[in-house]
């Protein structure tokens, strides 16, 4: 990091916050830190990240339930999971209790 | 505004969002990377409903590494410090979800979904959430199985199949016990089934 700080001339301080997401660095930051990769903004490509609100969240957990129903399966069984951790006998007894909260 | 404030608001957001399960999972993730010093990343159960919307999380895991100061924040911000790396919140409804830290890294790539427009949360993108479900599958119980394939059933359109493929072969190179590719095709078997393709 020292390094990219003193090529950038981005202070560490800055850069730790960019690396660990706290702040949204400007484009023309974003850009320093590429060229010191020896990298331009077009080789971050699309990738598997994706950039979505909440309403698109929502839309594709929609789109979701949709065709879990149509191909026949209905909500997953929360009960089935812990009881599967205690076969392998990991702690469940706060899970349980959280569980026991729900409507 | 500072970070315990924006925390605060966004576990007020949580609070509020009473019959959204998405939302409030959400929230609660983004009042909790709020108050960590590392980056914050769901990933798990929350992650998978995000795509299925039918997974009724009771819990949060997410990937950041903690230190002391990062569990008094939690606990400052009104979680409840269960064992290591576990915490509790109680809503004011009275439900109660478990927020876990897992991993410290995440084991694959992120996405992000912008909450506000100065609320971002990052999650582990949908086809590494695949590879990561298939290899849960590996314990060779119907339940992980199941939620594999409900996964899979839920993006099936959208998913990129050729990647996850190719992760999923690369993953068995390294780990060839557990048979990671057979567990996949065997899910992959099930969903055609299902979807008819």
């Amino acid at each position: 990091m020292a390094d990219v700080s003193r090529t950038t001339g981005i202070t560490k301080a800055q850069l730790s916050l960019i690396e660990n997401g706290k702040v949204d660095p400007r484009i023309s930051t974003v850009v320093r830190i590429l060229e010191c990769y020896g990298c331009v903004l077009a080789d971050l490509g699309p990738g598997r990240a994706q950039r979505r609100t909440l309403g698109e969240v929502r839309s594709a957990a929609e789109s979701g339930v949709s065709r879990l129903r149509a191909a026949g399966l209905g909500p997953s069984d929360p009960v089935a999971r812990l009881d599967r951790k205690d076969s392998l006998q990991q702690e469940t007894t706060v899970e349980r209790e959280a569980m026991a909260t729900r409507g | 505004m500072n970070a315990g404030d924006r925390a605060v608001l966004a576990l007020r957001k949580a609070n509020q969002s009473q019959d959204d399960l998405i939302a409030r999972s959400l929230w609660l993730a983004k009042a909790v990377d709020h108050v960590v010093a590392d980056r914050a990343v769901l990933v798990g159960g929350a992650a998978v409903n995000l795509h299925t919307g039918s997974y009724r999380p009771t819990d949060i895991d997410m990937c950041a590494y903690l230190d002391q100061s990062d569990r008094n924040a939690l606990v400052g911000l009104g979680l409840r410090h269960t064992q290591g790396d576990r915490f509790a919140y109680e809503f004011d409804d009275g439900e109660v979800w478990l927020v876990e830290f897992p991993d410290t890294q995440v084991d694959g790539d992120i996405s992000t979904i912008h909450l506000s427009p100065d609320d971002r949360l990052f999650v582990i993108s949908r086809d590494s959430l695949i590879v990561d479900r298939i290899l849960q599958a590996t314990d060779q119980t119907g339940v992980t199985f199941d939620e594999a394939v409900r996964l899979c059933v839920a993006v099936y359109q959208e998913a990129d199949w050729e990647w996850v493929g190719n992760e999923i072969g690369s993953r068995d190179l390294v780990e060839p016990g557990l048979e990671i590719e057979e567990v996949y095709n065997r899910v992959l078997d099930e969903v055609r089934s299902l979807t008819g393709r």
